[in-house]
């Protein structure tokens, strides 16, 4: 077992198994995962002491959970001005961590120039990201993952988004938030590709956004008019 | 009276928000309305829930608190109504993170939606718990989850298959029931369920080794065919995506490929004529194709070696390294790293290109082309290396410049074959970079020279050489200093010269200008100055006539 190891290290090391186990029968659950993508498959156990631990665990479990999960860890839509227009986090990142993120990602961002390559790496992550207009759709990767695909991921979103709104701005999705995540749900879940087909996301949320249509309707029908009249 | 249209329209409050000009006016616009939710919800109002909480998730995206619109997500999603139950996991999955304990009040209501006789409610339930979940919760609805991969619509049957992946991660040990249920999904012919299904499998392997030896058994066959049909298929305008059918379904069948292939002979021979294919036939002239390539080319690398195949795939690479595209030379620079455990040497053949990208105007190329460049060093190549790194240090920014004169200053200690090899290039280094290098580095070299007997009288006329050209850097000055100081006789007296040398005419008086211009310049900090001084202590016993 290690002692306690500094947090800076731990972002630039890259575990092929971790096993957390927990010294001296403090009670948390122990988490186990194995990555074998790369060409060995080496086992490391890191044990981390229960007095370090108790400080923290949560901090600890959701940190091996982001480094070793291979998936989309969050998206971000920001504007020029850095502003916020949607967030989605698919790994467990605090409140106070999703504030510090998007503070500094977006300052890494928005300084590069207009010819560079669509990919950062950042916090031993990688983040792709492309500009429409006034939008930077940004994912956050692993450094193993296909950044490629990511890109073809972006742009999926980004014409499901134009077919949706009808040649899609910032206003709508400043406005239309709400559908904008509604859209996003049907094409990523836990941090992973949902649908491949445009046609199909289009289909899902028409028919959901008529069940409400059809919700209203009905609650201004007269019928109900009534019934609250005579409450 | 429609409970939709009157009050505050969500709308009406973005545009008041808006158009605040100043933070103090957007905080007072945000006060209001937050007073009028808050009291709203202690009346529990029923007719503007909806609105109220839409309008929370938008203060909460600017940045402000909102935790007091918990409960509403709660007793939204508990409603009977699609509508409120849709913004009700909305705000649900925004406003909170899975550590907080109100999460796991929602767990019933989730139960209950997970059995709802609507299915677009069971999917916003499978939507929610995959993406938020806590181990608890993901304990406690596994079976409900596992039941609906075999759901009658197939768009249930992807979103359990996503949803499982989460539970898989939070409580690995529920893996095992997932194996059978996952491996009928591979058998589907809807694309998004063969997506979701796919990869879910990839995830189990990654958790269970149990769950890998089953697929790679059971599945390679089964999978190697989806990707052969995939590739084989005519148009299809709803999955076509620059000329190629769904590459997203192309790049996570060679994902799960790799997995099964890596480390068995078997089933890396089932999926080499797929794998040779794809290879040769997807074409590269857009980011889709090259998506594609670049996946397989990754699973190539990893399965188990056939000559055929790794020539084509470092080909590949070769190709994409000359891309004019920088995503492209960046991704192939990515996977020549990972290449150079599998096949060197093949790597080494592309040492001029990745050259060329360390001067790149591309932050990120240079950074990984210098990383790979790091890698591909070894007692041969060094000297022509080094000698490339150096001119690229030239021409690079102030930010790069730290970078790299610590990589070549690395790279110089551990492979210089002999010392005087060594003392030139750092003496380059110090000209054009000094400032950039570490104490420990020019201690080091200091240590190398003392050490270096026959050198002395070459170190110090190079130093003295450089010193004429490059004062503005700080270390090559201390080095010079020194030197002039211990082998001040030698340079004057021209003792030790080597074949390679030419003369150099250094009087007493030369050597003792030198030190006191360092002890004069602008830029000199207290420690130069004082091994000017103590160099100048040195010079004074041994040059007598210059003793003023």
């Amino acid at each position: 077992p290690l002692s306690k190891p500094a947090q800076t290290q731990i972002y630039q090391i890259r575990f092929e198994s971790v096993e957390l186990f927990v010294n001296e029968g403090f009670k948390l659950s122990k988490y186990k995962y194995r990555n074998r993508s790369a060409a060995t498959a080496a086992e490391i156990r890191i044990g981390i002491p229960a007095s370090v631990l108790s400080e923290n665990p949560d901090f600890y479990l959701d940190f091996f959970f982001r480094l070793l999960s291979r998936m989309i860890h969050f998206v971000l839509l920001i504007s020029r001005q850095g502003k916020v227009r949607l967030t989605k986090w698919y790994s467990p990142y605090s409140q106070k961590e999703r504030t510090k993120v998007i503070r500094e990602l977006g300052g890494v961002i928005l300084n590069r120039g207009p010819k560079l390559c669509n990919f950062v790496d950042w916090r031993g992550f990688k983040v792709v990201y492309k500009r429409y207009a006034s939008l930077y759709f940004c994912m956050c990767i692993d450094q193993d993952d296909n950044e490629l695909e990511v890109l073809e991921i972006i742009h999926h979103f980004v014409e499901i988004l134009d077919r949706y709104f009808g040649s899609v701005c910032e206003l709508d999705l400043i406005f239309n938030f709400h559908k904008a995540y509604y859209i996003l749900d049907e094409l990523l879940l836990a941090g992973e590709l949902q649908e491949s087909s445009k046609k199909t996301v289009a289909r899902l949320i028409a028919a959901q956004d008529s069940l409400v249509e059809t919700a209203k309707e009905q609650a201004s029908s007269i019928s109900n008019i009534i019934a609250q009249a005579t409450k | 009276m429609n409970p939709f249209s009157s009050g505050t329209r969500l709308r009406d409050m973005i545009r008041a928000i808006r158009s605040c000009k100043t933070a103090a006016e957007e905080r007072a616009v945000v006060r209001k309305e937050c007073a009028a939710i808050r009291a709203a919800i202690s009346e529990n109002d029923q007719d503007y829930r909806h609105r109220n909480l839409a309008k929370l998730m938008f203060i909460h995206m600017l940045g402000y608190p909102t935790h007091f619109g918990q409960m509403e997500c709660l007793k939204l999603i508990a409603s009977s109504g699609f509508p409120e139950k849709r913004i009700g996991y909305l705000g649900l999955m925004l406003l909170l993170d899975e550590r907080q304990e109100v999460l796991m009040l929602v767990t019933n209501s989730l139960k209950q939606d997970l059995n709802h006789s609507n299915q677009y409610i069971i999917g916003l339930a499978l939507c929610a718990l995959g993406n938020i979940c806590s181990a608890e919760m993901a304990r406690d609805l596994a079976p409900e989850v596992e039941r609906l991969l075999q759901f009658r619509d197939p768009n249930i049957r992807k979103k359990a298959a996503l949803c499982s992946i989460r539970i898989i991660k939070k409580v690995p040990d529920l893996a095992e029931n997932f194996i059978n249920p996952a491996a009928s999904l591979l058998r589907e012919k809807h694309h998004g369920v063969l997506i979701t299904g796919v990869q879910l499998c990839t995830d189990l392997c990654k958790v269970s080794s149990e769950a890998l030896e089953y697929f790679r058994e059971k599945c390679t066959e089964g999978l190697v065919k989806t990707l052969k049909d995939m590739a084989n298929s005519p148009y299809a305008p709803e999955y076509d995506i620059a000329g190629i059918t769904d590459p997203f379904l192309h790049i996570r069948l060679l994902k799960l490929l790799r997995i099964l292939g890596q480390g068995d002979a078997d089933a890396s021979d089932c999926m080499n004529d797929i794998l040779a294919q794809v290879a040769t036939k997807i074409e590269s002239n857009k980011n889709a194709g090259n998506a594609i390539l670049y996946e397989c080319v990754g699973t190539i690398m990893s399965i188990e070696d056939n000559g055929g195949l790794r020539v084509l795939a470092i080909n590949i690479l070769g190709r994409f390294l000359s891309n004019r595209d920088n995503n492209i030379r960046y991704v192939a620079l990515n996977m020549l790293m990972k290449a150079i455990t599998v096949d060197a040497q093949a790597v080494q053949r592309h040492r001029a290109t990745i050259l060329e990208c360390v001067k790149d105007s591309d932050a990120s190329i240079r950074k990984k082309a210098l990383d790979l460049v790091y890698l591909l060093v070894n007692e041969s190549n060094v000297k022509p290396l080094t000698k490339e790194l150096i001119e690229s240090l030239e021409a690079s920014d102030q930010e790069f410049k730290g970078v790299l004169t610590a990589k070549i200053c690395s790279l110089v200690e551990k492979f210089s074959p002999e010392k005087i090899w060594y003392i030139d290039q750092m003496l380059k280094v110090l000209s054009e970079a000094g400032n950039f290098v570490k104490d420990e580095v020019w201690h080091a070299l200091i240590v190398v020279i003392s050490n270096a007997s026959d050198l002395h009288g070459y170190s110090v006329r190079a130093l003295y050489r450089a010193f004429q050209t490059s004062t503005e850097q700080e270390t090559l000055v201390r080095v010079a200093v020194w030197c002039i100081g211990e082998y001040g006789d030698m340079l004057v007296n021209n003792v030790g010269m080597l074949d390679i040398e030419e003369p150099i005419t250094v009087t007493e008086s030369d050597a003792v200008d030198a030190l006191e211009v360092s002890i004069k310049r602008l830029n000199s900090d207290l420690t130069t100055k004082a091994m000017a001084l103590i160099a100048l202590l040195k010079l004074s016993s041994r040059f007598p006539s210059c003793s003023e």
